[in-house]
């Protein structure tokens, strides 16, 4: 395969996989995903229904693929990270007109870093150099502040394998982000914007303090998706209610306090950071700049070790 | 990256590499020989052996936007990539073919990408040619392509077999179809000249249809414009001669609009376009309409008047105008009939402050002063209170108008005129409105549509009719503009006739009209309707009633000679049949146009030719005369032969024009689509005119008025009686409407003004007759853009109503009219006037099979109950996805498809204009019980007639009133014009 045939894949591969994000499995992407290998495999033998619930339950519910809402300091769709990415789009020449969601999808910017592949190669096919070079820049814009410093979470949150064919579509997105920035030169990415730090000194810190801290990926550095919590609860046999995540994690604490296994909470908690950890270095060994996920992971790891050695002292004390 | 992550990456790239890019496939594939798959299956497309024609032309509109268009010189041969096949480059080689669109009644020309190896059309595009549209296009324009591609459209002439609408169809060749309607039309000619009606939705073009019933000598002309324009029309008529406005908007610099004529109005897309450049100019814009169109959020001044107060508004701007002294006084002494006001205003006007002013040895000041004391008591205050609307807007928007002078472009369709009774006052109030402030016919003012619109003059014009036909214009109705088409059921039903032969053409007065069970009943008596023929491109409610359902063309399947008033200039467009002109030009002979288009959809010309060939075979009725070729009298003239001569005799400039190119006028308007006649056309009444003085007017050599002399000059002036413009009317006079609401631009009481409606009673106004800019009356349910776009019809209601009524937006809402009810879902919004109801037209469409009678993306399936003479409408259900030859139709994700509310509006012939006023009262209004569903209706048609009459006893006919023993004054309008003496009343 060529140079300009593998990107002309990158750019399929892009359409396909960001199609998928964006809408879920439309006749013409499953068609496609059935048709090669990785995918296929991993897809279950379900209804085009049950494919959409299982689509709502990877990113209605389990993580919005927004740049804002895994880089914005309160988790929130629109804003800063939104109106810039809207921008970038009309740079690129597209105008964002879906009135169904932000143009900081993830879906939408991996379509658009395909077509601008596959245009980078028309304009030099042309003869159009300088046009090809603007086209590069833009794609390497396009990674550089939204796709690279908002992977990591949404490629970690289907580490799981709850549903396999988003983590099939994760991992494949994985590569091919890291193949192309690498191609692009690389290099580090915008870094993760300032963010309020965990103080358990503070004595208005409890429980629901931080559960909302653990809860936010730009404080916490991590993205505790409803499944993730679900199994939380099972591993510490305790009920997780309802609610929002923070609500349900502050519960989760609140029932393991309750029964007097906070210490097998904290211990599972503290385990899940720990593979999160790991996870994301295994994405920086593929070439993918996770600097500041880690350092924020860790922070969180730190944290519950803070608290797993003030529950050790408090046992003693009492 | 782990070796089998990175393995399953790499393979993933290369076996995407060997994929077909899926929704790219079709158009990378490349066919290899004509074909016809329209119905049946997507077009495919040939390959292109040479590359890309090169650089497009570019044009920067007038309001600064930017199209680019293949230049006319390649369009023979132009080669361009398949935009669908990307990333991949594809090239497609075509030949564009210019026609005319045919989804409203702008004429905007499009240009069609026929592929040169299969003749499929791959797009419809602008023409940049056409002098109205200027290579624009509004949606509806490119979504021809749906309906040609339609999977659900009627290819074949159809025979009903079963009982009239019980479904059953029998395909049948269009020989045995015109052997057959012939015979009867022949039967029907023999015993009568009234058996035959030609009953046309939209014409869509000049002159053809209107000849040929005139060589068949019926008078059979019936329309739809009683329910559009009538009544309009009817006040721009009496008042200055011309039946439409035609606003010259790109030089006004103040736009006043009764409707919502920049979003959806008449000749949208070009009079848009025209407004918007206008506006760029700094142009203010006032529009007047109780609901928050698209158009009311352009403008300056948004005036959500009550239904029923636009005549007063539009008074108290010309009241203020006459009291600032900003009134065009040159063009008012000149224009103005001031001197029959003067000398006659005594006979209507009984208020002594006005006729203190009149009388003999008065003068033009004195008839200044006469309106000014007319119109006295039309303040802002008191029109604000009336009206409904801020004080401090109507006069800012008075000021924008007295600023604007005779820049001053104005419209009115339908909207206000159509809608209320006594509507025809609002153009009368407007036509005063530009003659006081002197904007008739000025540039960036308003004209006649006959001076913006060009009329060939026919090859062969049979002699005028002799005949006149009461269930077409009956006697009560002297005024009409023009046939009494949506009572016609009412006319059958009382007796007053049948019909032998009724063609209905692109008409759907079933689902379109008010009263629809009405139209229900006759379509489906033979006795009232002999023999009911359907020509229609698509399947629509009223066609299931035929006995043949004959499929002709879209706009690009079909010859047609349009023109239309779009701004200050005439132009010509030619509608053509883009596969046969694409073959053609490749050398393939096609004899009729059914050869070359989809399935065996014809054409109405050459149908008309050979039908009227057949009805008098051997001559002996004198009909086929006006139809043989002028080159070979033993067959029918082809239509390269009509155009020839029409082109080459009929349009000034043209042949000249195609000379200088090299090419014949003929093969000129089939490379360009369209012809510009005249530029600036400005103030035609001013043109000096030769002929004999008789008193103040010109006379030609056989005594008919042809002018009036103007301080000493002899001028064309206006086609009214007197030549000029008139404020008071004296035919209206003479005709027995002598009151003098009648007589001059007055407000009258609308049957929904406020006291009107039972609002303690849970009463409310229903606004039912608004556009959406992306449908078309009943035509565009084949276009599957369109409907994705536009599916359903809300009910709009205000906050504060819905509060009362305790509904929220979803709820459903159960609507009572005079004659019955329906139920459809409310849609909460601010955008409504407090107290009126508003639901856009277009939707509701129903069918009554599964698989047959209308798109499925677009109607619901029902169930018709009749009892007595109350009949019900029961959905079944909605749109839902089918599968077929377009992939798109497994793709329906909606279901409702709106609530056919027509069916329950009570007809109201306006007594003068002959209008059906569209604005209903919704007697009682109320959240609809749990057994009540969305799209039900209910209607005693027994309560329709007792509406009917009551309406029709508010007429002055003519067999009482007529001054002269006529039926209707010579001078006003038909559109096929009878000998004078078919004009006088029975004995």
């Amino acid at each position: 395969m060529s140079s300009d045939d593998e990107r002309r894949a990158w750019s399929r591969l892009y359409a396909l996989l960001g199609q998928a994000l964006l809408d879920g499995w439309t006749p013409d992407v499953l068609e496609t995903a059935q048709a090669l290998p990785a995918l296929a495999e991993a897809l279950p033998d379900l209804e085009p229904e049950q494919l959409s619930a299982r689509h709502f339950k990877a990113f209605g519910t389990g993580v919005p693929p927004h740049v804002s809402a895994i880089l914005s300091e309160e988790g929130v769709l629109g804003g800063a990270e939104s109106q810039a990415a809207r921008e970038w789009l009309e740079r690129c020449g597209y105008r964002h007109r879906r009135t169904d969601t932000e143009p900081d999808h993830l879906g939408i910017l991996l379509r658009t870093l395909g077509f601008l592949i596959v245009a980078e190669l028309d304009a030099t096919e042309d003869g159009h150099h300088a046009r090809a070079a603007e086209i590069r820049e833009l794609q390497r814009q396009g990674l550089h502040d939204f796709v690279l410093p908002s992977w990591p979470p949404i490629a970690m949150a289907f580490g799981g394998g709850h549903l396999s064919e988003w983590t099939a579509v994760t991992q494949l997105l994985s590569g091919l982000i890291a193949r192309h920035w690498g191609w692009l030169g690389g290099g580090e990415v915008a870094p993760l914007p300032q963010s309020v730090d965990m103080d358990l000194a503070d004595e208005r810190v409890g429980l629901k303090q931080i559960a909302a801290w653990l809860c936010l990926p730009a404080r916490s550095g991590v993205r505790l998706t409803p499944m993730d919590l679900a199994d939380l609860a099972e591993e510490v046999g305790v009920p997780r209610g309802f609610g929002t995540r923070s609500q349900v994690l502050e519960n989760i604490l609140h029932a393991a306090a309750d029964r007097q296994d906070s210490a097998g909470a904290l211990e599972s908690l503290h385990a899940w950071l720990t593979r999160w950890i790991h996870g994301l270095r295994e994405l920086e060994a593929l070439g993918l700049p996770v600097g500041g996920w880690l350092t924020r992971a860790s922070r969180a790891a730190e944290v519950i070790t803070q608290m797993q050695a003030a529950l050790r002292v408090g046992e003693t004390e009492g | 990256m782990s070796q089998p992550a990175y393995q399953r990456l790499s393979d993933t790239l290369a076996r995407l590499l060997g994929l077909p890019e899926s929704r790219a496939a079709a158009y990378e594939k490349a066919a290899s020989a004509p074909s016809n798959v329209a119905g049946e299956s997507m077009p495919e497309f040939g390959p292109s052996e040479v590359p890309p024609s090169g650089e497009l032309t570019h044009v920067r509109h007038p309001d600064g936007r930017m199209s680019s268009y293949p230049p006319p010189s390649r369009w023979n041969d132009w080669v361009e990539w398949e935009s669908k096949a990307w990333p991949r480059k594809v090239a497609r080689r075509y030949t564009l073919v210019p026609t005319v669109c045919f989804n409203c009644e702008s004429g905007c020309g499009l240009l069609a990408y026929v592929d040169k190896t299969t003749y499929e059309i791959r797009k419809f595009e602008g023409n940049p040619a056409h002098p109205g549209s200027r290579g624009r296009n509004c949606a509806k324009g490119p979504a021809t392509h749906n309906q040609i591609y339609d999977p659900e459209r009627i290819l074949y002439p159809l025979k009903r077999v079963g009982p009239r609408g019980s479904g059953e169809w029998r395909r049948v060749s269009w020989d045995e179809a015109l052997d057959d309607i012939a015979a009867k039309m022949r039967e029907s000619r023999k015993r009568s000249k009234t058996g035959i009606t030609y009953h046309v939705g939209r014409p869509g073009e000049d002159h053809y249809a209107n000849r040929v019933i005139q060589a068949w000598g019926v008078d059979g002309h019936n329309s739809h414009t009683n329910v559009c324009s009538a009544s309009a029309r009817t006040g721009y008529y009496l008042s200055a001669g011309f039946d439409r406005p035609s606003p010259d908007y790109a030089h006004a610099q103040a736009i006043l609009l009764i409707s919502s004529h920049l979003e959806t109005g008449h000749y949208f897309n070009p009079h848009a376009q025209r407004i918007m450049e206008a506006k760029h100019k700094g142009a203010k814009i006032i529009t007047l309409d109780p609901r928050l169109s698209n158009t009311a959020s352009k403008s300056d001044v948004w005036l959500p008047t009550w239904p029923g107060s636009e005549v007063g508004v539009v008074l108290c701007f010309v009241r203020h105008l006459l009291e600032t002294e900003q009134y065009n006084r040159e063009f008012m002494r000149r224009w103005v009939d001031w001197r029959t006001f003067l000398s006659r205003a005594s006979d209507s006007i009984t208020d002594p402050e006005v006729l203190a002013h009149c009388g003999a040895g008065k003068g033009f000041d004195d008839f200044i002063s006469a309106l000014r004391a007319l119109y006295r008591d039309f303040t802002f205050e008191a029109v604000a209170a009336k009206a409904e609307v801020p004080e401090e807007r109507l006069r800012e928007a008075a000021e924008y108008i007295a600023r604007a002078g005779t820049r001053l472009a104005a419209h009115n369709w339908r909207s206000a005129s159509i809608a209320n009774r006594g509507g025809w006052q609002v153009t009368r109030a407007l036509s005063l409105l530009h003659a006081v402030t002197g904007s008739l016919g000025t540039k960036g003012g308003t004209a006649g549509n006959s001076w913006n619109k060009f009329k060939p003059k026919a090859w062969k014009m049979p002699p005028k009719i002799d005949v006149w036909d009461e269930v077409q214009l009956p006697d009560e109705y002297p005024f009409a503009h023009f046939e009494m088409s949506f009572l016609l059921p009412h006319f059958l039903q009382e007796g007053r006739g049948t019909i032998d032969v009724y063609f209905t053409r692109v008409y759907n007065p079933l689902w379109t009209n008010p009263d629809g069970f009405m139209w229900y009943r006759m379509l489906r008596d033979e006795e009232q309707i002999g023999l009911h023929v359907a020509l229609t491109p698509t399947w629509n409610e009223s066609a299931w009633f035929a006995d043949y359902v004959l499929p002709m063309g879209h706009s690009g399947e079909r010859h047609d000679f349009v023109s239309y008033e779009t701004h200050a200039g005439k132009w010509i467009g030619f509608r053509q049949p883009v596969r046969r002109v694409a073959m053609q030009r490749a050398g393939i002979e096609v004899a009729r146009t059914y050869e070359a288009n989809p399935g065996e959809v014809w054409e109405e010309a050459e149908f008309w030719n050979d039908l009227s060939w057949r009805m008098d075979p051997d001559g002996e009725m004198g009909i086929r005369q006006w139809f043989e070729s002028p080159n070979d009298p033993t067959r029918p003239i082809t239509q390269d032969e009509y155009w020839a001569w029409i082109f080459e005799n009929s349009v000034p400039g043209l042949p000249a024009a195609a000379e200088a190119e090299g090419l014949t006028p003929l093969e000129y308007m089939r490379k360009y689509g369209a012809f510009e006649v005249e530029k600036d056309v400005y103030t035609p009444y001013e043109h000096e005119v030769a002929g004999t003085i008789d008193g103040e007017h010109v006379v030609d050599a056989a005594g008919k008025r042809i002018g009036v002399v103007v301080d000493g000059v002899a001028r064309a002036g206006f086609l009214t009686p007197s030549r000029k413009v008139e404020i008071l009317s004296t035919t209206l006079m003479d005709w027995g409407w002598n009151e003098a609401e009648y007589s001059v631009p007055w407000p009258l009481p609308s049957h929904v003004a406020r006291e009107e409606i039972p609002f303690g009673d849970g009463g409310m106004l229903l606004l039912p007759n608004f556009r959406l800019p992306t449908l078309i009356h009943t035509r565009s349910a084949n276009a599957k853009w369109l409907v994705e776009i536009s599916h359903h019809n809300p009910v709009w209601l205000h906050p504060s109503d819905a509060k009362r009524m305790g509904v929220e937006t979803g709820d459903l809402l159960r609507i009572d009219t005079e004659i019955g009810w329906f139920v459809d879902r409310v849609w909460v919004t601010e955008g409504i006037k407090p107290g009126i109801l508003a639901i856009s037209h277009h939707l509701g469409r129903w069918r009554l099979k599964e698989d047959q009678g209308l798109n499925r993306m677009a109607s619901s399936l029902v169930e018709l109950g009749e009892a007595d003479q109350e009949y019900t409408l029961n959905v079944k259900h909605g749109a839902a996805k089918f599968k077929s030859s377009d992939p798109d139709t497994e793709r329906i994700w909606w279901e409702t498809v709106g609530v056919h509310q027509n069916l329950t509006h009570a007809v109201h012939p306006d007594p003068i204009s002959g209008a059906h006023c569209w604005l209903q009262k919704a007697v009682r209004v109320r959240k609809a019980e749990p057994n009540e569903a969305y799209g039900e209706v209910h209607v005693s048609t027994e309560r329709s007639m007792e509406v009917y009459r009551q309406w029709l006893s508010w007429t002055r006919p003519a067999s009482k009133f007529s001054p002269d023993g006529t039926r209707r004054p010579m001078w006003l309008k038909r559109p096929i014009t009878p000998v004078e003496s078919a004009y006088k009343l029975p004995e």
